[in-house]
């Protein structure tokens, strides 16, 4: 039992960082709260 | 029904295996997202530790209404622990010698103490959201969480995941030989 639980706690994380991730890009707030602008300009320069 | 209702005892109901899954499932959720919001408490990866830790908080109330309104003997109910039989233990150890662990009643209070701790370190950073200076409170409250959760881990490694490995089999040799190595 101990082996099963740990083995599900492990899936749920894996699958909740999934949503999770999901959700950070959805809504961007990691880009746009704190290094919103300075990111956007490392986009630029790494098209050029 | 009064104390002196001598058919309590035998009618005591029996738990459902339905039961034990959303128990499993709601342990595995709970987990599972208090590991990803404490990996994620930076502030380049905010939006997942927000997302994780609301479900964390979500879980934790989920928990007390399912706690509600189970029925008894439903293991959904609230853990009770049994502190007089943990310090009855603490005290055989020191008087005495070594006694097993009292099982039911340490993992009852480890998952008071989970329930509470992990609770008032989601709600914390609910409120946090709203009120920034609880932020410092909620860190530190995540950080004491971590310890608890390491302590439930170590008490049910303790108890649960090694008594496999310690309880080999006897084989017919065993009884003639009791030490090892000796003929």
């Amino acid at each position: 039992m101990f082996l099963r639980m740990t083995g599900q706690t492990i899936l749920a994380a894996i699958v909740i960082a999934l949503l999770a991730a999901g959700w950070q890009m959805m809504t961007r707030s990691g880009v746009a709260g704190v290094g919103g602008p300075a990111t956007v300009e490392q986009v630029h320069h790494d098209d050029d | 029904m009064t104390t002196t209702d001598v058919q309590r005892g035998s009618q005591r109901r029996k738990p459902g295996a339905i039961e034990f899954s959303i128990l499993y499932g709601w342990h595995a959720t709970l987990s599972g997202a208090f590991i990803v919001a404490y990996l994620s408490r930076d502030e380049d990866t905010y939006a997942m530790h927000q997302f994780a830790g609301y479900l964390v908080l979500a879980a934790i109330v989920v928990r007390l209404i399912a706690a509600i309104l189970a029925p008894a003997g439903s293991p959904l109910r609230m853990p009770r622990p049994d502190v007089a039989k943990i310090r009855d233990w603490l005290s055989r150890c020191v008087r005495v010698k070594a006694s097993p662990l009292p099982r039911r009643p340490l993992l009852a209070l480890t998952a008071m103490l989970l329930l509470v701790g992990i609770g008032a370190t989601s709600g914390s950073g609910a409120v946090a959201d709203f009120v920034p200076p609880v932020e410092t409170i909620h860190e530190a409250l995540g950080e004491l969480a971590l310890w608890i959760v390491l302590a439930h881990v170590a008490i049910v490694v303790a108890l649960h995941g090694f008594r496999p490995s310690w309880r080999r089999p006897r084989t017919v040799a065993a009884p003639t030989c009791p030490q090892r190595g000796r003929p």
